[in-house]
């Protein structure tokens, strides 16, 4: 028999050194920063909802749709989010289930597109597209490591989002320490015009100094279309308003043909509603918070457009221009 | 059963209470019969393929003990035979079934056609290679007379089967592993805490800076026309060390796991990134295989060789340099035969070929050089001996990363011609956050990725030529206990378990 001093020894290191992480599993399991293991009520839900949400977006919003899974299914970046789920749900007289989040690219949404559908029977997906998104090189990835935690539930204790959810939820909740995670790390004291400048440089080189065609995404659409079709799932694409300075960037770049054959592309697979047109609403700067994000007006016009029955024959305005689907 | 899985730290656990137990000749046994579990959970066939190997071996093997016996070079001749024909028809089957179907199926072979089950059905065994470099050499040593042959099946079987390193070695000489196999290990504390610290860095290595590169690595290199020069250039650059912390992972974790039974195996690397030259390179990567080829391979050839070539002189060239410019070359190319049937794999080995052939040949006339071997203390010389010898392992790295020999020269080709210039003449944010867009993960992973990368450098530099473990056993007891969290924090944390890849060297 081997020394049992030694092997006490050795046991005992061992339980010293992982001690620590045993407790903070028994914390997280208490706390549960993202509701995953649906086990606490120690956390208000608004202060998980406003670190937990911000943190790992995908993690939160996959979780919130395994919560209360819907048919109807609405995919896109921070710009679907800002289109008003009541608002939809009230002219489409559906019940939706908003599964889009910050900074989504295609390769993330067509991801969340199939965790999706191997959970419930869909009938209504709306992908909140842009030209930006249709793009080889826009193709960051954080929605395979937020499926994962839902297949192996020990990779929710290592994920560092949740380390630093449980950090801030303890802070406001026990010490009432609040911290804005949306503040950016540089100060701005810059004026309206020259924020709207730099933030339009900034995006307009984001998006459109490195493109490169998306074979594979074409190919995953079409995937999509093809189980669309078998499943009689109604899919449709919105086009969703920049301002028209940002569009400028895109014709400098000789972008243009690019985006035409985007949308031509998309038409294979749904119908098409484009909003990225010039009209009152994308040339006025006092309507977006940022050449990307528009504000309320935009986005109320938006639903009230592809969500209610009685103006989807309108073609052709100067709003927005409806391609059906090839 | 993979190293970094929890199914293995289960089994680990349960295998090392019950191999401490008993203090007799049982313990031989329950290693053989760990050694079975962790092999026989992966594939039941494969595993009784090399209990099979194992067996022929010791039996064939036995024979040369007999000094009466005749035809030893005829058994030596049939052993050799039997195992390299086995590996060929596992390693390359895929291969030439690619390329004989088509005339298989469409003329008047199809008959035969029926005698080739479709590639999918064979699947290459894991560690088959490890095991046949390892069979092969206790072979010809027992043909040198450099070892006696194995008597006792239990200890013969220890050593081939040893699941520490049947999937991806070292590969272990006989002379030097197999005696161990004939002691009764006891419980070492300090053994087994090495081995843990061990285990420890290797999973570090792993899944901290392997697996999370890999998704970089795979995005680029899997989408040849997508991508520019200089995203090649970052892949390729991150390809080095993705190679270079999985397999040196996988080599810590086995050598940590052998020595938790008590048992010594080979170090595989010795930082190989601080090499000066393409030869100090080869004495640092893959040790065991490296001198496997010169001990096995390299050798033989060359004496083959001057055996024939009684000349001092050919073409003015000394014969002793195109001798070893011949068999260097052959070593190499039949180096990359063994990593892969495509041709890219054959161009990186005649890459290495070729290249020690060069300096070989040109060593006498570098040296007399004044300008380009001045004093050896130079640190700039030295820095740009590194250099070229770390450019040009990277350049060699494409060829073996890339899915086909075309693939290779396009990447080669993208990176030559990529114009590197910012668009609007200056870096901005955006222009930067748009690169950044394209590596399939995020900023903060990327990042990670960066500074694990010089972590690992960092050790590398300064545990100079000692192990991990010894480097960490001489710090104060503080700052030990600081190594162990922040490397269990990396791991857990830092860690990309959510797209855990398989070790690259497996295939092999």
């Amino acid at each position: 028999m081997p020394n049992f001093k030694f092997v006490f020894r050795l046991v005992l290191r061992i339980f010293f050194l992982s001690l620590p992480f045993f407790i903070y599993a028994i914390l997280i399991y208490i706390t549960d920063p993202f509701n995953i293991l649906r086990t606490s009520s120690t956390i208000d839900e608004n202060i998980k909802l406003q670190y937990a949400a911000k943190l790992n977006e995908p993690l939160w919003t996959i979780n919130q749709f395994n919560i209360k899974p819907k048919s109807s299914v609405l995919f896109g970046d921070s710009r679907m989010i800002l289109t008003n789920l009541n608002n939809i749900n009230t002219i489409s007289g559906k019940n939706y289930s908003n599964m889009a989040f910050g900074g989504a690219n295609l390769n993330e949404i067509i991801k969340t597109f199939w965790y999706v559908s191997s959970k419930v029977r869909l009938s209504d997906v709306y992908f909140g597209l842009n030209f930006d998104f249709y793009n080889q090189l826009n193709n960051r990835d954080r929605v395979t490591g937020a499926i994962a935690v839902f297949k192996n539930k020990l990779l929710y204790f290592t994920n560092l989002n949740v380390l630093e959810a449980f950090y801030y939820c303890i802070r406001d909740q026990f010490f009432e320490m609040k911290v804005d995670l949306e503040r950016p790390f540089i100060n701005f004291s810059l004026s309206k015009d020259a924020y709207w400048k730099w933030k339009l440089n900034q995006i307009g080189s984001k998006f459109y100094d490195s493109y490169v065609y998306p074979h594979q995404y074409y190919d995953e659409l079409r995937k999509i279309r093809i189980y669309c079709l078998k499943h009689h799932i109604h899919l449709t694409f919105i086009i969703l308003p920049v301002h028209q300075d940002l569009q400028k960037f895109l014709i400098n770049k000789n972008l243009t043909g690019a985006e035409y054959r985007f949308i031509n592309d998309i038409r294979h697979f749904g119908d098409v509603y484009d909003f990225n047109v010039s009209n009152y609403l994308t040339t006025n700067r006092d309507n977006f918070v940022d050449p990307i994000h528009g504000k309320k007006i935009i986005y109320d016009t938006l639903v009230k457009i592809v969500f209610s029955k009685g103006l989807k024959n309108i073609y052709i305005t100067n709003i927005y221009k409806f391609y059906p689907s090839y | 059963m993979p190293f970094n899985s929890l199914s293995f730290l289960v089994f680990i656990v349960v295998f090392l209470i019950l191999y401490y137990i008993p203090r007799n000749k049982w313990q031989l046994s329950i290693l053989l019969i760990g050694s079975c579990i962790f092999y026989g959970v992966l594939n039941f066939g494969y595993f009784l393929l090399l209990s099979a190997l194992t067996f022929f071996v010791f039996y064939f093997g036995k024979i040369f003990s007999i000094p009466s016996f005749k035809r030893k070079h005829f058994i030596f001749s049939f052993i050799i035979i039997v195992l390299v024909i086995i590996y060929l028809f596992f390693k390359y089957y895929h291969f030439i079934y690619n390329h004989l179907s088509p005339i298989l199926f469409q003329s008047s072979f199809s008959y035969f056609s029926y005698w080739f089950p479709i590639p999918s059905a064979i699947i290459y065994p894991l560690g088959l290679s490890f095991f046949v470099f390892s069979a092969l050499s206790y072979i010809i040593d027992l043909k040198r007379g450099v070892i006696p042959p194995e008597k006792d099946f239990m200890v013969f079987a220890n050593y081939f089967l040893f699941f520490p390193k049947i999937s991806q070695g070292p590969i272990e000489r006989a002379g030097r592993l197999l005696p161990s196999f004939r002691e009764v290990h006891q419980f070492d504390y300090f053994q087994v805490a090495n081995g843990l610290k061990l285990i420890a860095w290797g999973l570090f290595k792993k899944v901290v800076i392997a697996d999370r590169i890999a998704v970089i690595v795979n995005t680029i290199y899997n989408n040849p026309d997508s991508y520019n020069g200089l995203y090649f250039m970052v892949a390729t650059l991150f390809f080095a060390f993705q190679i270079y912390a999985d397999f040196s992972g996988y080599t810590d974790m086995a050598i940590g796991i052998a020595k938790m039974l008590g048992y010594e195996l080979t170090q595989n690397f010795n930082k190989p990134y601080f090499s000066k030259s393409i030869r100090e390179f080869w004495t640092r990567w893959h040790i065991s295989f490296s001198t496997w080829l010169r001990d096995y391979l390299f050798l033989p050839v060359a004496f083959k060789l001057s055996d024939g070539w009684k000349k001092d002189k050919i073409f003015g060239i000394q014969t002793e340099k195109i001798i070893y410019a011949l068999a260097i070359t052959f070593t190499f190319f039949i180096c990359g035969i063994w990593h892969g049937e495509g041709l890219n794999f054959v161009v990186w080995g005649l890459l290495f070929g070729v290249a020690l052939s060069l300096s070989r040949l040109f060593k006498k006339s570098l040296r007399k050089n004044k300008i380009l071997r001045p004093k050896r203390s130079n640190k700039i010389i030295k820095f740009f001996q590194w250099f070229l010898t770390f450019s040009f392992v990277c350049f060699a790295w494409i060829f073996f990363r890339s899915n086909t020999i075309q693939e290779a020269f396009l990447i080669i080709k993208k990176i030559i011609q990529t114009p590197y210039t910012l668009p609007q003449g200056q870096l901005s944010l955006g222009y930067v956050l748009s690169i950044f867009r394209g590596f399939g993960v995020t900023q903060h992973e990327f990042i990670i990725a960066i500074l694990s990368i010089t972590f690992l450098l960092f050790v590398d530099y300064f545990r100079k030529n000692r192990e991990i473990t010894a480097t960490i056993n001489n710090l104060p007891a503080f700052f030990r206990w600081i190594v162990y969290y922040f490397i269990l924090i990396m791991i857990l944390f830092f860690g990309a378990f959510n797209s855990t890849q398989d070790f690259i060297y497996a295939k092999f």
